[in-house]
């Protein structure tokens, strides 16, 4: 019997070679179907993130806005980047920045930013440190009593101004808040939220002394407690808003189906 | 859940070697240009990240076990399996569901593994199957993890290590030497200088490769359970020991060769020194361990006779589901 032949006689032979075949042809085209079929619709910003109060921020003190210029490699147009300094508690760490970057919309689906410990190294920074940090929401309560966080700190081995550094970061996808990359991203992915908007807010410190990490920790706590309630209750977008773009979303859909069968029936393209 | 005869009439159900290596190269060759993307991320991180370069070796390494192992692959050589099959249904779910919802890289390199895997079972069967765990597990560790997660779960580790490592190193003539932040700082005569500076992970890098010098090394020859689960044990220190042994190296190299903190020199001799002592530690421990245990099996023939004699001999397996 010819080699061929003999090859081909078994039958989980052949099923592999179907099965795997048909993945050859078709399961990127499927998956890359599928996943506009679940495309996410675009939820805008109640209010932009520049008219945010800075006064907001108690315990800190407004020195300047670096959100400028920057929206090609944040890759969003509403984001904020403030630099402030610590007025009352935790005057040891200097200085800090906050950082808040809206997402949402479609087109090529809804990409979900780096975060710093990927980010930084790049710059020759190496992570020294890692954990979460619990950041008490008092005025969110009943709905969200307190958010988890994740902080790193950082060291630079040549740079002097921010040789250690601590980052902290959370991210908000309509409105829950998800302390990892990717159980943000898994919120955003799932079939079910057709409309979603991500957030990611992130503070970033100064290590006052190689061993004062909880004052670089306590000064993330009060900053991220200041801006989050701030952001919540004036700038993302609410449960409503969210049904409320979905809706639209639908009806322009529908009107665009209806305006295309009639186009059809009329004989144009 | 198995069958399916691949040979004529009555004939005897052992199949032809040449028959089962061409099944095989085919499914492989389909995995894998179904999984091209995949396969490309993983080529793409062994070639960027010295973390993960020893994929690169893993042609070389798959074709040795096999060379090593080849009676026992022969002998184990059955009728495939259909479990292969749902194993193949669970890799592609385990690719698609990711794909769909959110671009998991990671999940999507599992699922090219288990259709590896599934491939394996449905062509030549349970036997050849469990003598091929360890290359599936060679072929994980070859599946880059992203910053985040080996960074979350190596940072314990790194500062041991640098601990450990900071020791001899203090200990040099006409030198001190001290753990800063995940560096080493360190003063040599006139000299100072840094250990690992803008290294990222240099506490714990190289243990995948570590991990599969000595899956290869321990799986080169056949075992019995007892002794996998000792040697599995010593891998245990022999992997924290090269580690350890890595970060010496290069602080050695690095004082005593006078180079600069970002000169490449340290790092490619701690990277040969640790590959080398993981090799070496591995071997070593697997001559004791199969010492040991042919003394006892001398000592006591009846646990000799109870565990199926075995050893470290090559044997004929009767395992399969023919």
């Amino acid at each position: 019997m010819p080699f061929l032949g003999r090859a081909i006689k078994q039958p989980q032979f052949v099923a592999g070679a179907v099965i795997l075949m048909l993945m050859v042809v078709g399961m990127h085209a499927v998956a890359r179907t599928a996943g506009a079929w679940l495309e996410k619709r675009p939820v805008p910003i109640r209010k932009p993130l520049r008219q945010m109060d800075r006064n907001k921020i108690t315990g800190f003190r407004f020195v300047e806005d670096r959100g400028f210029g920057q929206a090609k490699f944040v890759e969003t147009d509403e984001y904020l980047e403030w630099r402030l300094v610590p007025t009352e508690r935790f005057k040891e760490t200097q200085i800090a920045y906050l950082g808040v970057y809206f997402y949402t919309g479609s087109g090529k689906g809804l990409q979900i930013p780096h975060t710093p410990e990927v980010c930084y190294r790049q710059s020759g920074n190496q992570v020294t440190d890692m954990g979460k940090l619990e950041i008490p929401t008092p005025d969110l309560a009943p709905e969200i009593k307190s958010i988890t966080a994740t902080y790193v700190r950082m060291s630079h081995p040549t740079e002097v101004a921010n040789k250690d550094i601590c980052v902290a970061y959370v991210f908000c996808v309509n409105g829950k808040f998800f302390e990892s990359r990717e159980k943000a991203r898994i919120q955003v992915g799932l079939p079910w939220n057709r409309a979603v908007y991500l957030a990611k807010i992130d503070c970033t410190v100064r290590v006052p002394a190689p061993h004062r990490l909880d004052a670089a920790i306590g000064a993330c706590r009060l900053m991220l407690s200041r801006a989050i309630p701030e952001l919540v209750r004036e700038h993302f977008p609410r449960a409503v808003d969210i049904e409320a773009a979905l809706a639209e979303t639908a009806a322009e859909s529908g009107a665009r189906l209806g305006t295309s069968s009639a186009s059809t029936a009329m004989g144009e393209p | 859940m198995s069958g399916g005869s691949d040979v004529d009439g009555s004939a005897p159900s052992r199949t032809d070697p040449a028959v089962v290596l061409f099944r095989l190269a085919v499914l492989v060759a389909l995995v894998l240009l179904a999984f091209r993307a995949e396969l490309r991320m993983v080529l793409s991180s062994a070639r960027s990240f010295s973390e993960w370069s020893h994929g690169f070796a893993m042609p070389l390494v798959l074709l040795a076990f096999v060379l090593c192992r080849k009676d026992d692959l022969r002998a184990a050589m059955n009728r495939g399996s259909w479990w292969g099959i749902v194993l193949i249904a669970v890799g592609l779910s385990i690719w698609f569901i990711p794909s769909i919802i959110s671009q998991f890289g990671y999940a999507r390199l599992l699922g090219m593994v288990c259709c590896l895997a599934g491939v394996i079972l449905a062509v030549a069967g349970w036997g050849i199957a469990r003598i091929c765990v360890p290359l599936i597990l060679m072929l994980w560790l070859c599946l880059p993890l992203t910053e985040r997660t080996m960074d979350s779960s190596s940072l314990f580790l790194q500062r041991m290590s640098m601990k450990a490592a900071a020791i001899p190193l203090q200990h040099l003539p006409d030198g001190s030497a001290r753990v800063k932040g995940m560096t080493i700082a360190y003063q040599h005569g006139r000299r100072t200088g840094e250990i690992g500076l803008a290294e990222q992970r240099f506490g714990a890098r190289l243990i995948p490769a570590c991990l599969v010098i000595g899956l290869m090394v321990v799986f080169t020859r056949r075992r019995s359970a007892g002794r996998i689960a000792l040697l599995t044990l010593l891998s245990v220190p022999i992997v924290l020991g090269c580690n350890v042994l890595r970060i010496t190296t290069w602080g050695v190299t690095a004082i005593y060769g006078g180079f600069g903190e970002i000169s490449n020199v340290p790092r490619n001799v701690s990277l040969v020194t640790a590959l080398v002592a993981a090799l070496a530690g591995f071997g070593l421990a697997c001559l004791a361990v199969d010492g040991i245990a042919n003394v006892a099996s001398r000592l006591f023939p009846f646990e000799d006779e109870q565990s199926g004699n075995g050893g470290a001999e090559p044997c004929a397996v009767s395992s399969g589901d023919g």
